[in-house]
């Protein structure tokens, strides 16, 4: 079992740093084999919305820099983790960049499901998603815009199941080791 | 002009820049203000946030102005990642320089859906931007489906940018008053322009002449990472 970590994190976010670590800890406990990328010093550029990985080479991104292999690592994957400091109750600009690349794994004809009009798959299956948003303290109403966009990032990325939890500045390390494990079991990716 | 307006910044956060959708919408809406008195510049996020030099050119303008719009397409169910880079940096910048008067901001978000709650999170997250920066929030509007504007001026697109032109006609009167934009600006930017079953026949036959080559059409649901099957 193959999971990929999207680390969003900012230099010296040591609340971050921590829950990336409980993360691979616990994963790798578990029998995954975990790939973490520490986005920050990846060099991906913003996704410059050119379409070609629909019009011209069909589910692969024509970009030459390392953003070029996310979308791969993406749906190789059977857990995708994303972390990242909630910011005004999304994700930050470095989880982001990666997210934009990741067009090619859907095609570009649209069909309704569940009611709603969603780009179709492009694979048969995709990998279950999990979102741990850091935060300083909590805060309800960015906790719950931060809830709904991995909500909609699940339905758009065809995830059989996500969930998403947070992380404090406030916690000590036992803390955020009890959270990442409650988060993770949600899901059924630990016992 | 009511004294409510007086400089307006349009801030694309497109990677089409002047040519995009985005574009076509928030330059409508400076069209609409300026009848109403309000002088207003334009900037292209992508541009500007490409250097050191840019970003604080973009913190003048940005300190200038009395309303800022925000226009961005919806990318992966939120802004694209250079106006997250934007919005961080405007509101880092705003917390150690407080801001000495109050200012306004809006926001226009556009997609190829055509439920306009699927843009309901970029709002949420402009929003919450808006009271972190603090900055007063003026309201936004979901625009769907950006295909059919397609970066083209909105006063030549005819009847199918008719709600978008009157939605943002309308917004323009009322935050040129200093109120925010009102529910039926809102509401006739997202109503649909046809029903659902014709947007997915309409919209997916459009791929097949933005496909040139015939050798990609066939190949255009290839799985260059394939595993499951």
């Amino acid at each position: 079992m193959r999971a990929v970590v999207l680390d969003g994190s900012r230099q010296g976010d040591q609340t971050s740093r921590t829950a990336r670590e409980v993360l691979e800890e616990q994963l790798k406990e578990n029998g995954w084999t975990v790939r973490s990328l520490l986005l920050r010093d990846m060099d991906i550029s913003p996704c410059d919305g050119c379409l070609r990985c629909w019009t011209e080479h069909p589910g692969l991104c024509p970009g030459t820099d390392q953003g070029r292999m996310i979308p791969g690592l993406y749906i190789t994957s059977d857990l995708a983790v994303f972390l990242s400091p909630v910011t005004f109750g999304g994700y930050s600009y470095q989880l982001k960049k990666a997210l934009d690349r990741m067009l090619p794994n859907l095609l570009p004809f649209f069909g309704k499901f569940g009611g709603e009009i969603h780009h179709k798959k492009r694979y048969d299956a995709y990998p279950k998603l999990i979102a741990i948003g850091v935060l300083q303290k909590p805060i309800q109403s960015v906790e719950m815009i931060f809830r709904v966009l991995v909500h909609r990032n699940a339905i758009n990325f065809y995830a059989p199941a996500h969930t998403a939890g947070f992380v404090y500045g406030t916690e000590d390390s036992d803390t955020i080791r009890l959270g990442v494990r409650t988060i993770l079991s949600r899901v059924g990716v630990i016992a | 002009m009511t004294g409510h307006l007086q400089r307006v910044l349009l801030l694309i956060g497109s990677p089409r820049g002047a040519q995009s959708t985005s574009a076509s919408l928030g330059s409508y809406l400076l069209l609409e203000l300026e009848k109403q008195g309000a002088e207003t510049g334009v900037v292209n996020l992508y541009q500007y946030m490409k250097s050191d030099e840019g970003r604080n050119d973009l913190m003048d303008v940005v300190n200038q102005a009395d309303l800022l719009v925000f226009s961005s397409p919806l990318y992966i169910d939120c802004l694209p990642a250079p106006v997250i880079a934007a919005l961080e940096m405007i509101r880092d910048r705003r917390m150690v320089a407080q801001p000495i008067r109050r200012q306004r901001l809006m926001a226009l978000v556009n997609s190829g859906f055509p439920e306009p709650e699927q843009n309901a999170t970029a709002l949420a997250i402009y929003r919450q931007f808006a009271e972190e920066a603090e900055f007063g929030w003026a309201g936004g509007l979901a625009f769907a489906p950006g295909a059919v504007i397609n970066g083209k001026p909105l006063g030549s697109t005819g009847f199918a940018a008719r709600n978008a032109r009157k939605s943002l006609g309308i917004a323009a009167r009322a935050l040129a008053q200093g109120w925010p934009v009102p529910s039926d600006a809102v509401k006739l930017a997202g109503k649909p322009l046809v029903p659902a079953w014709m947007f997915l026949i309409n919209a997916n036959r459009s791929w097949k002449r933005q496909v040139m080559d015939p050798a990609v059409w066939k190949e255009i649901e290839k799985r260059p990472f394939r595993k499951n099957t």
